[in-house]
């Protein structure tokens, strides 16, 4: 009960230190009841926002859907010149990326969630997790530009002809490629996912209940025996889940897809030849719509199909993951044992050098394969050699369980937590990577003036980016002033007010309103609250706190229930009202907690570019005013990275590396909060 | 109890979305020009003069706006480049002063803006071929119905022998020809087709010209960055982008075949060539494409951009109106010998004194 920082002395009610606060009883119960009612209110903007989306798209495309009707979803032309829309060319692509995007990612996914969960040491499996979350924070445009600038180049000059012929007789692999591909896209997409289906898969894992493990350790089996025999089959239907969590990730990306994927609209079937995907189409012809009625409600209507797409899979996905809660759950119920890593002390640092190097090779692999293509610094490479080497000698001494007789059931096992571990290193290599680059990139281009002038003449080097600065705090403000109050009060709705079925509801409905892509709630704000009111910085708040909203439910949610039960019981029994218990001690209690939910949900939004584009809409002057048009730094970047003049590409650079540390700070900050954050005991 | 309350909640919020629903999709215009004070003409009086529209004159009215504003202190410009569609629908929403467009628009068009309006080039560019074929350097020569018929797919292979026949020498190799197009909606796009719909009839019919045409073979990048990107990286691609592109990148460009038979490389002199050739063409209607000129010494593929300025402007936008009209005659007249650093060609006088005939039916 050291909660309660000072206990009263007196126990007679009303004589503790809420006295001041304390309204008589009538106002009392009609405050709580008011609250309440407030906090179900909010919970309810959650289910309001996915109607209200939906209902907009569908109205706001009528004129395609009574022109072309179903013909929309089968035509394969799309011609704005001559008015025929057909949207199959996109779908198709949409589907091609996303399934090559799972391909590669889920196998490397699920693999890094089972070494963080069954063989990583729990500070290890601390960083790396945390790395693998930072790759989720990256935005998208800054992907984007990696991908075309880098990863492009090196897929056609080096993998593509290879993979012509080797595997050019399969029509997927059939050539002449093109740099910027389906397959380029599945493999940034592939990134972009894989911390989402890893996150998901690990807690998943994290829950199945060691008694099982015990009992196969019993048998007889190895580590790798009891992972693919016996944890995974009871963690399949909640990594299912968090593999459909992804594919509506990977569905939906925009920006980093629309650099990557050639922009096509001819069908193909070989991977390696460009596509097109639904949001690519969206970022790339919508802005040149505003005023052309039939294109505009053609785009509305691949937005609402989009819609609807990710709508279904997020569905099934929560659905898949709400049914394997139920199944671990059930199989909790038994007893529960500490931890049961017993081999832990040996393989504390082992499995780092194991893990090590599993990289190594996979960075020579990497080396061997693409020669001539640095991809990280050279102290990089001096590292990776030094890893090799102690690794060499340090895997040597890796025992776990007793070993068995069979000594290729042995090599197996160890072989297996090699690849794990290898899968792991690979999501901290490509954010190394990509950061390494960002930084050289953007490096030269920082400097005082970045921070103090604003744009100007594009040949003069002492111009800034101020506006874009000041107006992504802005519409951070903007967001959070509107997400904040709604999201932690639905939080506070489902935690503490929400009972079975209605609680159940509303955080399912929260995560599909998760789950919907960025640039159809762009759309949606556009047409929404741009079309009568026109541009303004408001209107790109708005869509992303539609976006900050879940993620605050969720964690301040989930924070406040980690209280324990008491602790209200015993407010209550002092004579505290429900809304000053949940004030007073609940939320003080998950104080922490709560304010991470907030950081991750801000840093989550701030990379973000495809709801802006048509929204806030950028402006050349410094403008903190929410009614007008603002500048932000994502809008600002892929301006300036796509023109021709130096100074210009320099300067978003420059804007990348501080989006970057921005994004990176709040994201260290907010886990370094959770560290002290209440824990039950 | 809870779930009542949270049902009732539930039908308040729903509600007021409904009703927000409404307000959406009536489309009432609101808000009017962004004043930083009132303008008489006075020099002490602070204007903000707002506009917005084509990314392909950014740069250089950027670089008029900083120039503009150093002489004219108590002027702020605020220009947003998003694009010639969003400049338009800003404009007829009257949210800013003056549109610019690199496509004009036509007679429905104008009319459908609600409003008297003047459309005039404020800048011209040229679109450069670039392309990327082992073993050929710059200056590939290419004549305008083999471009055509290249972007239509007919054309599949760099030893076709239409292109060999223009460049007898040079050892082109038998590689299938990797089209590459804009994949977002842009002027240079529009002015590209415009000339191949001037130069192929089948492209004319087949296609059109279109801010986002639709292209029957081909790759996309994403703006003229992604272009270039993509010629850069495919062997045996041809692509089409502004002129900085190709100079800044040091990129092959190809030498076109104009209207007169010469092979011209992409300059801004052969462009300024083509606006002045097309000066009479232009005198009955300025919205004529300016690309195919005649003239010998022309670059043929080469377009505008064009303000949109309203001529009787009312309200908050009156008090603007003699800033803005100030602010583009020095556009068109001291601002265009700035465009030259950034591959922008200067308007000849002939167009400057047609450009100025419209500026001067804005009534203030």
């Amino acid at each position: 009960m050291a909660i309660l920082e000072e206990p009263p002395k007196q126990v007679a009610p009303g004589a503790n230190t809420w006295r001041s606060l304390r309204p008589s009883k009538r106002t009392s119960n009609w405050m709580d009841r008011g609250f309440a009612g407030l906090c179900a209110a909010m919970a309810f903007v959650v289910v309001a926002l996915i109607i209200w989306i939906g209902l907009q798209l569908f109205v706001e495309s009528r004129i395609t859907q009574k022109e072309f009707g179903f013909k929309f979803l089968t035509g394969s032309d799309w011609d704005n010149v001559h008015h025929i829309f057909g949207a199959l060319p996109f779908v198709v692509g949409t589907i091609i990326t996303s399934v090559v995007a799972l391909c590669l990612s889920v196998p490397i996914a699920v693999m890094a969630a089972i070494f963080l969960s069954e063989y990583a040491p729990k500070w290890l499996a601390n960083i790396l997790s945390f790395f693998i979350e930072l790759i989720a924070a990256v935005p998208s445009i800054i992907f984007g530009l990696w991908g075309f600038l880098v990863l492009c180049p090196i897929l056609q000059s080096s993998l593509y002809p290879w993979l012509i012929k080797t595997l050019g007789w399969l029509p997927i692999f059939r050539g002449p490629s093109v740099g910027t591909s389906m397959l380029a896209a599945g493999i940034v997409l592939a990134i972009m996912v894989m911390p989402f289906i890893s996150s998901v898969a690990y807690s998943v894992l994290k829950a199945v209940p060691t008694d099982q493990r015990f009992a196969a350790y019993g048998l007889g089996a190895t580590k790798w025996e009891t992972i693919k025999n016996i944890v995974l089959p009871e963690a399949k239907s909640g990594i299912a889940g968090g593999v459909m969590l992804g594919l509506g990730r990977a569905i939906g990306e925009t920006m980093a897809v629309v650099m990557v994927i050639g922009s096509d609209i001819n069908m193909h079937l070989s991977i390696l030849k460009a596509g097109y995907t639904m949001p690519a189409l969206l970022a790339n012809q919508f802005s040149e719509a505003f005023n052309v009625p039939e294109q505009r409600s053609a785009l509305l209507e691949i937005a609402l199909l989009l819609f609807v797409i990710t709508m279904i899979v997020n569905v099934f996905a929560r659905g898949l993951l709400v049914l394997s809660q139920k199944k671990i759950k059930e199989a909790q119920r038994g007893k529960r044992y500490k931890d049961l890593k017993f081999k832990d002390k040996k393989m504390n640092f082992g499995s780092f050098i194991a893990g090590f190097f599993a990289f190594i090779i996979g960075y020579s692999v990497f080396q061997k394969v693409l020669p001539g293509h640095s991809i990280g610094a050279d102290s990089v490479k001096v590292l990776a050699g030094l890893g090799f080497i102690v690794g060499l000698i340090e895997l040597r001494k890796i025992t776990e369980l007793p070993k068995v007789i069979e000594p290729w059931r042995n090599f197996n096992s160890g072989f297996m937590r090699s690849m794990l571990a290898l899968s792991a290193f690979l999501g901290v290599f490509v954010l190394i990577a990509l950061f390494i680059y960002v930084v050289k990139q953007g490096l030269p281009g920082i400097n005082a003036n970045l921070f103090t002038k604003l744009p100007g003449d594009p040949t003069d080097a002492t111009t800034g980016v101020k506006n874009a600065i000041v107006g992504t705090l802005v519409l951070m403000v903007i967001s959070s002033a509107i997400g904040i109050p709604i999201g932690l009060l639905g939080g506070i709705y489902v935690s503490e007010y929400g009972k079975g079925r209605m609680r159940g509801f509303i955080r399912f409905c929260s995560e599909v309103l998760s789950g919907i892509p960025s640039v159809v709630i762009g759309l949606f704000a556009y047409s929404a609250f741009v079309l009568p009111f026109g541009f303004s910085a408001w209107s790109g708040g708005v869509a992303l706190a539609v976006m900050m909203i879940p993620t605050i439910i969720r964690t301040s949610e989930e924070m406040m229930r980690l209280i324990p039960k008491e602790l209200r019981e015993a407010s209550l029994g002092l004579g505290a009202s429900r809304l000053q218990t949940i004030l007073f001690v609940v939320i003080p209690a998950a104080r922490n907690g709560i304010i991470t939910g907030i950081m991750l949900a801000i840093a989550r939004v701030a990379g973000e570019t495809a709801p802006l584009l048509f929204t806030a809409f950028g402006s050349p002057s410094l403008s903190t005013s929410p009614t007008k048009p603002i500048e932000s730094l994502t809008l600002i970047i892929y301006q300036y990275a796509t023109s021709p003049y130096d100074v210009w590409i320099r300067q978003a650079w420059a804007g990348a590396v501080v989006l970057l540390v921005l994004i990176f700070v709040i994201s260290l900050l907010s886990k370094l909060a959770t560290r002290t954050r209440y824990r039950v005991t | 109890m809870m779930k009542v309350k949270g049902l009732s909640g539930f039908v308040a919020v729903l509600s007021a979305s409904m009703i927000l629903v409404g307000c959406g999709t009536s489309n009432n215009s609101a808000g009017s020009t962004t004043t930083g004070g009132s303008s008489t003409g006075s020099s002490t009086a602070s204007v903000t003069i707002t506009g917005a529209g084509s990314t392909f004159v950014y740069p250089v009215l950027q670089k008029w706006v900083s120039n503009y504003q150093k002489q004219n202190p108590n002027v702020t410009i605020n220009y947003q480049a998003k694009g010639s569609g969003a400049g338009i629908s800003q404009y007829q929403a009257g949210t800013v002063d003056f549109g610019a467009s690199d496509a004009p628009l036509n007679d429905k068009d104008v009319a459908g803006l609600g409003k008297p309006t003047i459309q005039f080039p404020i800048a011209c560019g040229c679109v450069a071929i670039s392309y990327n074929v082992k073993g050929v350097g710059t200056g590939l020569k290419i004549s305008g119905d083999v471009l055509a018929d290249i972007y239509l797919g007919k054309i599949k292979s760099w030893n076709d022998p239409r292109i060999v026949a223009q460049n007898p020498g040079v050892n082109l190799p038998n590689e299938p020809i990797i089209v590459v197009h804009r994949s977002d909606a842009s002027g240079t796009t529009y002015i590209f087709t415009s000339y191949l719909s001037s130069v192929s009839p089948q492209w004319k019919s087949q296609v059109g010209a279109d801010k986002a045409a639709k292209f029957p073979i081909g790759i996309g990048g994403a703006q003229s960055s992604g272009v270039a990107g993509q010629i850069k990286q495919n062997e045996g691609s041809i692509g089409y982008v502004e002129l900085a592109y190709t100079i800044q990148a040091k990129m092959p460009e190809a030498l076109l075949r104009n209207a007169a038979g010469v092979y011209m490389s992409p300059t801004l002199d052969g462009t300024t060539a083509a606006e002045q050739s097309m000066a009479s063409v232009l005198a009955k209607d300025l919205r004529n494409p300016i690309v195919n000129s005649p003239a010998k010494d022309a670059y043929p593929i080469a377009g505008f951009t064009y303000a949109l300025v309203c001529t009787a402007p009312s309200g908050d936008a009156a008090k603007n109106s003699p800033a803005v009209v100030k602010f583009l005659r020095y556009c068109i007249g001291d601002g265009q010998a700035l465009g030259a650093s950034l591959q922008y060609a200067a308007l000849p006088k002939s167009i400057v004194d047609l450009d100025n005939a419209q500026l001067d039916k804005v009534k203030s």
